[in-house]
């Protein structure tokens, strides 16, 4: 492999990066080579230490989907931050896909009940086929809906905090994972 | 050695050697390559890691000799996680000596 197959090939991996970011990442490579060449190392050499372009490239992906997923904190931010993270290796599906993937289905089990309980005198009325369950039990009706409603709010405000969480967990998970 | 064990250890490294002068990437490479094998190319990212988190500042320097370099400066943040490290480090490299040597003893 030479100097612009070894570049060329970490350009590919880094296409998901904005251009700035990535011009910045493959001129620092450059310069590695340049350094190297100017301290009498074999281009062989240099390649081999480097370590496989797509193994830098997951690195550098994996750290700019956090950050980003950190300046937004969405949904879908969250979630490549996740992919990213876990295309490092296996050990790193298991110890990040599972947490996450359980405490989302908690947290969606729990936006799913909170809707629920709102709706909750509509089903309550198709069930007994009459409307007039809703002026009966009025208070029991209010009291589901305004409990559906306060459990919706402070899911939504849950939320933020528990994308904060997830990254602050793949940073952490950056730091110590395994990479070979 | 250990990968797992060596990647946590980089970010210390590479505080470390900022704290004394300011380095280019290459320098710390071949600085941490001398003492412990490791896949060079992961520095990169680690540097520009450190720098988002505000701990590098970074200037381009052009040399006398060879091709310009990308330095990077440790700032006052750096140094402070530098020092949280470097005690971490040692309490952690006391209690493993200590534990060592008690089990030679017996």
């Amino acid at each position: 492999m030479s100097k612009e197959v070894y570049l060329n090939e970490l350009i590919q991996y880094l296409k998901p990066l904005p251009p700035a970011e990535q011009a910045d990442i493959i001129a620092e490579f450059r310069e590695h080579f340049e350094l190297a060449e100017f301290n009498g190392r074999s281009k062989e050499e240099v390649i081999a230490k480097l370590g496989n372009p797509r193994l830098v490239a997951r690195e550098a992906l994996a750290q700019y989907q956090i950050r980003k997923a950190g300046k937004s904190l969405s949904l879908s931010g969250v979630i490549k931050a996740v992919i990213a993270t876990m295309s490092l290796g296996l050990f790193n599906l298991i110890i990040v896909l599972l947490p996450f993937a359980a405490s989302l289905a908690l947290l969606a089990g729990v936006f799913g009940f909170a809707l629920f309980l709102i709706v909750s005198p509509i089903l309550l009325s198709i069930q007994h086929q009459s409307i007039m369950i809703l002026t009966n039990e009025f208070f029991l009706m209010a009291g589901l809906v305004g409990a559906g409603l306060l459990l919706f709010i402070g899911a939504v405000k849950f939320t933020r905090l528990y994308y904060d969480l997830v990254l602050r967990y793949l940073r952490y998970c950056l730091k110590v994972i395994k990479r070979k | 050695m250990n990968i797992q064990f060596k990647k946590g250890v980089l970010e210390l490294c590479v505080l470390v050697l900022t704290a004394k002068k300011d380095r280019y990437g290459y320098e710390l490479v071949e600085q941490i390559s001398q003492k412990f094998e490791i896949a060079e190319g992961t520095i990169y990212p680690l540097l520009r890691r450190l720098a988002a988190e505000g701990l590098f500042s970074t200037y381009l320097f052009e040399s006398d000799e060879g091709p310009p370099r990308k330095y990077y400066k440790i700032t006052d943040e750096g140094k402070k996680v530098k020092n949280e490290l470097v005690s971490e480090w040692s309490k952690f490299a006391k209690g493993v000596q200590e534990m060592i040597e008690e089990g030679s003893d017996e």
